[in-house]
């Protein structure tokens, strides 16, 4: 009866503590740069800067920061730029709506409706509520500026580096 | 001789008893250890919940979602600019998206295009609306020193849309737990009914931004994101700080929300504390005064 006690916790016990041995996972740098840092501290020593995209191999969780492996070195990154899934590509309505536009095709609506569909229906939800005013000329002056990702980092890099 | 035998069979039990105890022993330990790792992972992972639940959405969530989050926005947007007007100066305005894009590529929604423009009020303010719109009044950059304070203030509003706190604090039940889910099946209702909703939703998100504020919990978490973002984009990371500072001691303060936002000395004190947990107090990063002045000359 012992016997059958002691093998019983024992099996119990290794279910029980099975899961965290096998806890590391792959994580994906979600954000356009993520620094890796040699300890868990952001003023700590920076060692490295990956990619969006990359792919580093968790060692340990810490609060709010994940140990991990990058290029065979070993150090830590934020949890707010990782994530155990790859990141998405960017997401835009008005891309969708200028297509369509540009072909006068008519598109099949989506679950929610077409982007370029919502789009214009937002004038005329507006109207539904006299509560505020609204512009939607300032937004679609707001969306008319293009900046590349390479041109906002040209120009970080060159204040900050300077 | 058979005495002998028997003292040494006699001692070999007692061994071999004390053996099984120790083993039984090692096994109760084991189980109450595993037991116990169990239950605290359970109590953490509760405890941690609420500051993961956005982190863990993030790659989950469907396109269609987010586009529903930036239609949200773009409504959201077209009335905040109802409010105030946008200050028409094209250069400015490139260069407030130079700094907040560059500051953006350090936070964790790469599906975002964020964009940035100058409203026209003296009120010391920024807002964000879900979806990468950000706005900062011509008040709030009169105030400002250099371009890591502007930086920090951008990063802080970066990390409203990053957490999704508009979205979240509407509250709208989606699937799979997601508000942004949620939105989208109201924005394809189709129906009357849900286009009502769906601008009253958005009606709702504009008395957050303008009479209620977020949640004080939000705005702090907020303020220790760009605090992150700002010092992991190269700026002084004592930059947000220094802001809140400078419009403390202001006579006539800002247009403060009242209700559940905290105080700027809460929110000083808490950027204190994450920097000093940081070793961040002493770290000496660019402020970038000179680039500022050159861009920003509202005066």
């Amino acid at each position: 009866m012992p016997t059958k006690f002691i093998y019983c916790s024992l099996l119990i016990g290794l279910l029980l503590i099975a899961p965290y041995m096998v806890h590391a996972a792959d994580l994906y740098v979600q954000s356009v740069k993520a620094p890796i840092f040699s300890e868990p501290s952001l003023g700590s020593k920076r060692l490295a800067e990956s990619a969006k995209g990359e792919l580093l191999k968790e060692i340990e969780k810490k609060g709010d920061w994940y140990q991990i492996d990058y290029k065979g070195v070993s150090g830590w990154v934020s949890r707010l730029l990782v994530s155990t899934k790859p990141p998405l590509g960017k997401v835009s309505i008005l891309e969708e709506a200028d297509e369509m536009l540009e072909k006068g095709a008519r598109k099949r609506a989506s679950a929610f409706a077409t982007a370029a569909a919502a789009r214009g229906l937002a004038e005329e939800r507006a109207r539904i509520s006299d509560k505020y005013k609204v512009d939607y000329e300032g937004v679609e002056w707001m969306e008319a500026l293009k900046i590349a990702d390479e041109d906002a980092s040209k120009f970080l890099q060159e204040g900050v580096e300077r | 001789m058979n005495t002998e035998i028997k003292a040494r069979s006699q001692k070999s039990e007692v061994r071999s008893q004390r053996q099984e105890k120790i083993l039984h022993l090692a096994s109760c330990i084991l189980l109450l250890a595993s037991c116990l790792l169990l239950f605290t992972s359970i109590v953490f992972a509760s405890e941690d919940f609420r500051k993961r639940k956005p982190q863990a959405k993030e790659s989950f969530t469907a396109d269609e979602d987010i586009k529903a989050e930036i239609v949200f926005g773009r409504e959201l947007s077209a009335r905040i600019l109802g409010r105030y007007q946008l200050y028409d100066d094209k250069k400015l305005t490139l260069y407030i998206n130079l700094v907040g894009k560059g500051v953006a590529q350090y936070a964790g929604r790469p599906e975002i295009e964020f964009r940035f423009a100058v409203l026209d009020t003296d009120i010391i303010n920024a807002f964000a609306a879900p979806g990468g719109y950000i706005f900062i009044t011509k008040g709030a950059l009169k105030i400002m020193e250099d371009e890591a304070e502007l930086s920090a203030v951008l990063a802080h509003e970066i990390a409203h849309v990053t957490e999704r706190h508009i979205v979240q604090e509407l509250n709208i039940k989606g699937t799979e737990d997601s508000p942004a889910a949620g939105l989208a099946r109201i924005l394809g209702g189709g129906t009357e009914t849900m286009r009502v909703v769906f601008t009253q939703m958005v009606d709702k998100a504009v008395e957050i931004l303008f009479e209620k504020g977020l949640k004080k919990q939000d705005e702090l978490n907020s303020d220790r994101i760009a605090t992150i973002t700002a010092a992991n984009a190269g700026y002084d990371p004592a930059a947000l700080k220094r802001y809140f500072e400078k419009i403390s001691n202001r006579e006539e303060k800002t247009e403060i929300l009242t209700g559940t936002h905290p105080s700027f000395g809460e929110r000083i004190d808490n950027i204190d504390s994450f920097l000093t947990k940081n070793q961040l107090s002493d770290k000496k990063q660019p402020f970038l005064k000179e680039r500022f002045n050159e861009n920003v000359k509202i005066r």
